[in-house]
């Protein structure tokens, strides 16, 4: 038998000899890796597993920046059509605007999807083939083509049951007759996560290149060509498009990244990394507190230890032996702690799907996949030695010593106990410094007042295409008849229109410059929200009216152009003056094209946009409100403020659109307090992360600074009797003990309290209304550490108490 | 009399059996006696030099130390009374390994109220007395058995006990060195200090003024 089997056999019955130890050690390991492996997980999921696509690492996505400005600004069709014209470095130039298609013609309810309008290079550019029928060519793309449309397989199967004829039947797509012409296989959803794939609309050479639609451009590296050269082939044609058209591109800076990029933004890496970091701590206090446990059981062996070492055991086979203990500890971690992380990863995941503005399918995905078991292995191997061989070298060393009478080295031995802790308590401080800020994020955020009410309030979705309301007049005149027939549901107590929910993602911005104020440099006009409302929004909503009055049935296609301002604006733009009857223009200050609109209301502050709940857009940002019948908006957002639960009415709701037409789907229909709480899935499951991640590490280290002081009590059993004999009373041994523990505390928490800046840092922009050095969060985390790290003392330190100097000194 | 024991019985239990080991004992000491307690292994001599030193309450009948009722005394006053009139040798001298030779001195100075200043001089007049000087900075670990219990008196005395009581202090030091230990609490007896000594060691008996002997709990003249 090997020495090292041997090792293992003999650390397999010392575990099986103390249950109670291997138990707690096993435990503590666990814990500290499934927290490891569920983020690396995650971590895996979102930013490191690649598209499911043949050759994913070549896809990438092309965009401008300014300089000295943004970044990630979108071309525009216009330009793509200049790029794709010269094209150089990137095969299959592609590109795609994502928006709603209205499905319906079949016989079926007509159901709303998320579909591209996609280039037809963009099959081509993700490399793969229908399952059914064709993909569409480049001709179907001009004015004029016949309509045509490939669908998904999840739609095929679920709408059409399989059906392998359904290549050329014809539908209704957005009240457009067309056909289908080909069915992608399972698994392809790209370039987000869409079921309907239409032919982008060339513009007819009529439209000004300004005003074409912003499409996502991508496309296939040119095989041996690398980013950066990609990179310089754009800028060049950027450049050159920059010169012949001035002032009419959006950005000088050609910008080429991977597309994987393009899903996750730096906030969600932040924070992802910060997660990863906060649990490897926990798995390194655990692993501290594994080798202190170590460390204890092996100080309390030493004479073995000697020996072992005396009959021939050189020390490093002693570290091995001691060492094994740990490996084994670790071995039977792994796989409670690769379950732990499963069965965390899979609910994450379905909470994450869930949230208002999910990631893409295949990150959401918990898969166990190797590359994961291998980093699963490596950690617990890892962690296995860090926990095993530190007190393994330490303790062989002090036994050989033993042996040679050169004298105790239990100096040594307790100098890395200490270090062990002030780490520990240290990491655990951060941590819980970390998860205070979040929680008190969340916090703020869920006792935000947004200025509108939330609760009984429904809402949904829907949108009139030109092929069935081909002009203004019938998309008023269904809008008009679909607000009387919800308003007269039973349980309704006003119902309401507008371009945008409050809150929701769905807003616009716009530039808005009142008459006679003086704006210095017109291209820093202010923005303000710009929100289209039918009658009784405010009522719907109750938004206070401040002066003036509400839109009623005078604001009319063809009466004066209204706008109704938020309270705020008006008492900047018109310090101490009546705002009623004055104008302003929605454009920049140095334009006069928009049309002078006349304010006659003003109302209360409201946070219009879902980013002013999530990154602190404060509420007073500007607002403006006009009649949707002076500026008629295709898409709109129904809201029902209700007299009982807001759930119970969303049948109801459906039934009256299908009544009042029967092509149109509704969709997105929840409660406003369901869509605000979706909205913040993701801050609540930081906040839920860290605060789990928080208590395991302050478990951890409580546990480990009591087993230090217990084992230190255990140590100096001898020590307390002698001085009890020598006249201490109880309060100088309690002291004494409480002293030991005391330092390591003090220094512990000063270093926790440095690291958590850290993450206070790191934090801080997916803190709401929480500054990242809040000094109500450090303060509460250190009074709880102190709080149970005081009880993790007095334990042992009563346990020193009960020590009989006659007892303790009978058996030296 | 310095101590006056009456009718003391002490009681082990042990898996729930009364076992006397001390029974009915009876026993003065004289301010400044030397006395040797004697007996078989098992006899009850440590058990009685704990009682003598206040480390041990659960017995019954009297006991009267410096005029004072230990049998009357709560744990305050008991703990105030052993400060103030005992101290301790041990067999296996107990030194702490983490302290030198002269914080080991100084550790029961630092537990009564004594200002920093004389518990400095006390402790350099104990390493001068007791000849240490040259170890003050010294481990126990690098002591000789028999420095170390040179120690452990030095440390006994160090608070300036009235009653000494030293259980085997050249149990675990080969003659030459128990000897020497034997002059030094002679010398101390001589200079007042009363002194309680269990031993083994026939020779080392005969050098108290007094011998008594246990036998299975019961004290007897030797
Ligand atoms: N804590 C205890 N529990 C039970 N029995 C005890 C306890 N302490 C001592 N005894 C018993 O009391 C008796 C006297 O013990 P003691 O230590 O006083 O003997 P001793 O005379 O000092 O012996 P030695 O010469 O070996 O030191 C012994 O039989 C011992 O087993
Ligand atoms: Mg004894």
């Amino acid at each position: 038998m090997t020495p090292f089997w041997f090792e293992l056999r003999l650390a397999a019955r010392a575990l099986l000899r103390s249950p109670a130890f291997a138990l707690t050690a096993v435990a503590m390991l666990a814990a500290g890796l499934g927290a490891c492996l569920y983020m690396y997980g995650a971590v895996h999921a979102f930013l490191l597993r690649p598209m499911p696509l043949p050759e994913p690492e070549r896809l990438v996505h092309l965009e401008y920046g300014q300089s000295g400005g943004f970044g990630n600004i979108e071309p525009t069709l216009a330009d793509f059509v200049e790029f794709e014209r010269t094209a150089s470095g990137v095969d299959d130039l592609a590109a795609f605007y994502r928006g709603t298609v209205n499905f319906s013609g079949d016989g079926e309810r007509p159901e709303r999807f998320d579909g591209a309008y996609m280039t037809a290079s963009g099959f081509a550019a993700f490399g793969v083939a229908p399952l059914l029928g064709r993909t569409y060519a480049r001709s179907d793309e001009e004015p004029g083509a016949e309509r045509v449309v490939v669908i998904g397989f999840q739609l095929w199967r679920n709408r059409f049951a399989g059906d392998p004829g359904v290549v050329g039947r014809e539908i209704r797509i957005n009240g457009r007759p067309s056909t289908i012409i080909g069915v992608m296989p399972e698994g392809f959803r790209f370039p987000f996560d869409d079921q309907l794939w239409v032919p982008v609309q060339r513009h007819p050479p009529s439209v000004a290149r300004a005003q074409g639609v912003n499409v996502d451009v991508f496309g296939r590296l040119a095989r041996g060509r690398s980013i950066d050269e990609a990179q310089a082939a754009l800028q060049a044609q950027l450049t050159r498009l920059n010169e012949e058209y001035p002032g009419q591109v959006g950005g000088d800076l050609a910008l080429v990244k991977p597309y994987q990029e393009e899903f996750v933004g730096d906030q969600t890496r932040r924070i992802l990394t910060v997660l990863l970091v906060a649990t490897v701590l926990v798995l390194l206090i655990a692993c501290a507190n594994v080798a202190h446990l170590l460390l204890a059981r092996g100080i309390a062996r030493t004479r073995d230890l000697a020996v072992r070492n005396a009959l021939g055991a050189s020390r490093s086979r002693l570290a091995l032996g001691l060492a094994a203990e740990a490996l084994l500890i670790a071995a039977l971690a792994l796989p409670i702690a690769v379950i732990g992380a499963q069965l965390g990863g899979d609910a994450t995941m379905a909470a994450v799907r869930h949230g208002a503005d999910p990631p893409p399918f295949w990150m959401t995905e918990w898969r166990l996949e190797l590359s994961f078991l291998g980093v699963a292995f490596a950690l617990a191997l890892a962690s296995g030695l860090f926990a095993g061989l530190l007190p393994g070298l330490r303790l062989a060393r002090m036994a050989t010593a033993q042996v040679m009478r050169e004298g105790g080295d239990s100096g040594g031995m307790r100098t890395i106990g200490r270090v062990l802790i002030v780490a520990e308590i240290a990491m655990s401080v951060a941590l819980l410094v970390a998860a205070g800020l979040m929680v008190r994020g969340v916090l703020a955020m869920q006792s935000f007042d947004p200025g509108v009410r939330i609760d009984h309030i429904l809402t949904a979705r829907l949108g009139v295409f030109e092929s069935t309301h081909p002009d203004d007049a019938a998309v008023l005149e269904f809008q008009r008849r679909l607000r009387e027939e919800l308003a007269a549901l039973p349980g309704v107590r006003s119902a309401t229109l507008s371009s945008a929910l409050p809150m929701g993602n769905q807003g616009s911005s716009t530039a808005i410059a009142a008459e006679g104020q003086v704006i210095a440099d017109p291209a820093r006009t202010p923005l303000a929200f710009d929100v289209r409302v039918s009658e009784d929004y405010f009522r719907t909503f109750e938004i206070p009216l401040v002066a003036g009055r509400r839109f009623d049935a005078r604001d009319r296609p063809d009466s004066e152009p209204v706008v109704i301002v938020s309270r705020h604006y008006a008492e900047r733009t018109w310090p101490g003056e009546d705002p009623i009857g004055r104008t302003l223009r929605l454009d920049r200050a140095d334009r006069t094209e928009a049309p002078v609109l006349t304010v006659v209301g003003v109302v209360g502050d409201v946070a219009q946009n879902a980013s002013a709940v999530i990154d602190r857009w404060a509420v007073d940002r500007p607002a403006v409100y006009r009649p949707l019948a002076q500026v008629p908006t295709r898409f709109v957002s129904i809201a029902l403020a209700t007299e009982g639960p807001p759930e119970a009415l969303a049948n109801a709701l459906r039934d009256t659109v299908a009544r009042v037409d029967a092509d149109t789907p509704v969709y997105w229909v929840t409660s406003l307090r369901k869509a605000l709480d979706d909205a913040m899935v993701d801050h609540r499951l930081v906040g839920i992360l860290l605060v789990i991640f928080g208590l395991f590490s302050l478990a951890l280290a409580a546990s480990g600074l009591y087993a230090m002081l217990a084992f230190a009590v255990n140590q100096r059993t001898r020590e307390i009797g002698v001085r009890r004999a020598l006249g201490a009373s109880g309060q100088a041994i309690v002291a004494m003990v409480a002293a030991q523990g005391f330092r390591q505390l003090a220094i512990g928490m000063v270093l926790g309290l440095l690291l958590a800046l850290g993450f206070g840092s790191a934090l801080s922009a997916f803190l709401f209304e929480v500054s990242g050095t809040d000094p109500a969060s450090y303060a509460v985390a250190v009074l709880a550490f102190a709080l149970v790290a005081l009880i993790a003392s007095v334990l042992p330190a009563r346990r020193a108490l009960a020590v009989q100097p006659m007892e303790a000194l009978r058996h030296a | 009399m310095i101590v006056q024991l009456r009718q003391l019985d002490r009681i082990h239990v042990q898996a729930g059996l009364r076992v006397p080991v001390l029974r009915e004992i009876h026993l003065d000491i004289a301010e400044g006696e030397f006395l040797s307690i004697v007996g078989p292994s098992g006899s009850g001599k440590t058990t009685l030099l704990n009682v003598l030193g206040l480390m041990d309450h659960d017995w019954s009948g009297e006991y009267w130390l410096d005029g004072s009722a230990v049998h009357q005394a709560g744990a305050r006053q008991r703990q105030a009374l052993q400060r103030s009139a005992v101290g301790f040798i041990f067999q296996h001298y107990h030194l702490l390994d983490d302290l030198t030779v002269a914080e080991n001195l100084e550790l029961p100075l630092s537990y009564r109220d004594l200002p920093s200043t004389a518990r400095r001089e006390r402790v350099q007049a104990a390493l001068a007395r007791f000849g240490l000087e040259g170890k003050k900075g010294l481990y126990p670990a690098q002591l000789s058995g028999g420095q170390q219990q040179l120690v452990a008196v030095a440390r006994a005395v160090i608070a300036r006990p009235r009653l000494l009581l030293a259980d085997e202090p050249t149990g675990a030091l080969h003659s030459s060195q128990g000897r020497e230990i034997m002059a030094l609490l002679t010398e101390l007896n001589r200079e007042g200090m009363t002194i309680v000594q269990v031993t083994h060691n026939p020779e080392f008996a005969a050098l108290a003024a007094r011998t008594v002997e246990l036998r299975d709990g019961v004290l007897g003249a030797a």
